[in-house]
């Protein structure tokens, strides 16, 4: 992703090399099609918790023999979760559900056009200088179309960041469990990281093995015993999330943004 | 909570003397024993004895596989014209579950009952089944074809093996909880009791903890989804689905009112054999007893006896089917208030308390000789202890 102006305004390129693996007409379609699906979904959603196209249209083009994907969306100034989680940010109460409302509310529009996000995580959340849009969710890349189109998929394991996917992805007959749920766990985790500072299963220095063990069986601590200056329901509303069992968690964003209406 | 009476055979005053005194909160009624005009004017009786009682009732849909088997007893069930058999495979087609569904809401419209439950199939054994795509099929159009007027509960009948196989379960609940177009709550029912109504039974007939635990995670699961659900044949589980999260729990006189089984509608080689003894719920022992048992255990441990009003008629030795019925309403409501604070951690904690304390009181009852039952009364409270064991990792307490 490149930083460029474009007409008057800024915007950040998004630059897709198609690699000469990829050169194969299926693998090449596929990852027209990745792309041309988030530039429909992020076309559908009118929520600024998303970020928005740029003005740029998707163009194919070569360069030094070599095949590109090309198109912009808007340029977002700011930091992403992850930069400030990894420099030890510690967000108070406030800013803890600030997150939580904007995060949904990216959720519950996501839902609205029928797509669940799928990479939900800190590196995919940029906190922005701006009270009216202090977050916005990124990279819609991996984005599904419930009772639509056929998953994408890389290497054959279900898509998404492993840290942050829900346990029902893990499972051989993920599809069929795919709905918004698997979104608020990965909200839920990416909350809890934020709030405590750590992640609420990972460890540093861990296999992948151990991690995905965790994430499957081991039950995280509660939020609260890590930020016991937070309010109890908060911190019992973003366990919730975190719920190994789909059906455990909120049912959709809106049962979230219900739940913190009650918090003060 | 809502104490619910579960309407049955040979009702007499019971329901309405209950709703009028106050020991219950409304009635379950069965279409079985009540054809489509006496059901109305049951309803509007049991309205005027507590006009805002919970008044629900069960159409017993899923019965239909019964219908032409040998000694099958579906009483007024043929009088409901939605009561029709279908063909297994149709339940599993939108087209025949709507016509159901809406033979069932016009047979029901003008019955002033405070919900709608909706027909459903029974699901016998496991959840991955014609029959658990049966139940998705009808609990996913009732709201749509019973209409916004009143709430509307789906039937989730099922039996207990069902609950053993955790993977369907969960898969299950999992799209229980994620329909496009959901109920307002659910009327659930546990299958795995008795036959026949002339059983003598003690305790529910329930004993395995994996179906008590399974039972509580329903409750809990559905409840946090935002559900109301009301339990049928709940008995003595009545504080522990409470607890969990349950609004109404339904109990009957007979004991085949008191646990579920798809049996009752067959009829057994030993009906119409003795009437069983007249019993006392007692809270501390969690368990019926004999009336002359509970004087008996009362000289050895006096808290045997709950010391409630409907205690009366009992000290005065002489209590009838009324007033063990309202008795055990009585004492099942008591015992519910007693256990629930509205924190789950502590509820669970109470609960493991109640156990433990009927334990002692077997144990201690044994001292004193008195050993009658002791074997399968404390195996069942072993079961009981471990169904909360089993709800709080179902329910990710642990």
């Amino acid at each position: 992703m490149f930083r460029a102006a474009v007409g008057q305004a800024t915007e950040a390129v998004k630059v897709i090399y198609i690699p000469p693996a990829a050169q194969e007409d299926s693998s090449r379609d596929e990852i027209g099609h990745r792309v041309k699906r988030e530039i429909e979904a992020l076309r559908l959603c009118r929520s600024n918790r998303l970020v928005k196209l740029g003005s740029l249209q998707l163009e194919t083009f070569s360069f030094n023999q070599r095949d590109y994907l090309i198109y912009s969306e808007e340029f977002l100034e700011g930091e992403t979760l992850k930069a400030r989680i990894t420099r030890g940010h510690r967000p108070n109460q406030a800013e803890v559900m600030l997150l939580a409302r904007c995060l949904m509310e990216a959720l519950r529009e996501i839902e609205r056009i029928g797509h669940i996000h799928r990479d939900v995580k800190p590196g995919n959340i940029m906190a922005l200088p701006q009270p009216e849009r202090p977050f916005v969710l990124l990279d819609l890349g991996i984005a599904f179309k419930l009772h639509g189109t056929e998953l994408t998929v890389r290497g054959g394991g279900p898509p998404g960041t492993l840290l942050y996917m829900a346990p029902e992805l893990f499972r051989p007959d993920y599809k069929q469990a795919l709905d918004i749920r698997s979104d608020i766990y990965s909200a839920g985790v990416t909350l809890f990281e934020y709030a405590a500072g750590q992640h609420p299963l990972a460890r540093r220095s861990e296999d992948i093995g151990t991690t995905v063990y965790r994430i499957l069986r081991q039950t995280p601590p509660k939020l609260a015993s890590l930020r016991p200056d937070l309010q109890e329901r908060l911190c019992s509303a973003i366990d919730r999330c975190i719920k190994k069992m789909p059906a455990l968690r909120y049912r959709d964003p809106q049962a979230f943004l219900n739940e913190l209406e009650g918090i003060i | 909570m809502n104490i619910l009476a579960q309407h049955g055979h040979q009702p007499g005053e019971k329901i309405n003397r209950g709703l009028k005194e106050a020991v219950m909160n409304g009635v379950i009624f069965s279409a079985r024993y009540a054809p489509p005009e006496k059901a109305r004017t049951l309803i509007n009786e049991a309205k005027l004895m507590k006009p805002d009682a919970e008044i629900l009732l069960d159409p017993e849909f899923y019965a239909t596989p019964l219908i032409g088997s040998p000694n099958c007893q579906l009483g007024s069930l043929a009088d409901w014209p939605f009561f029709k058999g279908q063909k297994r495979r149709d339940l599993i087609r939108e087209k025949a579950v709507v016509a159901i569904l809406k033979e069932a809401q016009q047979a029901m419209i003008n019955l002033d009952v405070s919900a709608y439950i909706a027909p459903s199939v029974y699901i016998p054994q496991s959840f991955d089944s014609i029959e658990g795509a049966a139940a998705l099929n009808f609990i996913e159009r009732a709201k749509g074809v019973f209409g916004k007027k009143k709430p509307v509960y789906a039937t989730l009948a099922v039996d207990g093996r069902a609950l053993l196989s955790s993977g369907d379960f969960q898969a299950f609940v999992n799209d229980l909880t994620s329909l496009d177009d959901p109920p307002d709550g659910f009327y659930v029912l546990i299958g795995g009791g008795p036959l026949s109504e002339r059983t003598d039974l003690v305790q529910a007939d329930i004993i395995d903890a994996k179906v008590i635990g399974g039972w509580m995670f329903l409750n809990y699961v559905l409840s946090q989804n935002n559900f109301r659900v009301v339990n049928g044949f709940a008995d003595v589980l009545t504080p522990f689905l409470a607890v969990a999260g349950g609004a109404s729990c339904a109990t009957g006189w007979w004991a085949n009112l008191r646990v579920f089984s798809m049996g009752r509608y067959v009829k057994t080689p030993n009906s119409g054999g003795q009437t069983p003894a007249i019993r006392y719920l007692s809270k501390l022992l969690l368990n019926h007893i004999k009336n002359t048992e509970r004087y008996d255990y009362s000289q050895v441990i006096p808290e045997i006896a709950n010391g409630l009003s409907f205690d009366a008629a009992y000290d005065k030795g002489s209590p009838d089917r009324a007033d063990e019925a309202l008795q055990t309403w009585e004492a099942l409501g008591s015992l519910a208030s007693q256990v629930m604070t509205g924190n789950i951690a502590n509820d669970l904690a109470a609960l493991r308390d109640r156990v433990t304390k009927a334990g002692e009181a077997y144990a201690r009852l044994r001292m004193f000789g008195i050993t009658a039952g002791y074997e399968t009364t404390t195996e069942y409270l072993d079961q009981l202890e471990k169904g909360i064991d089993v709800f709080k990792q179902l329910a990710e307490l642990s």
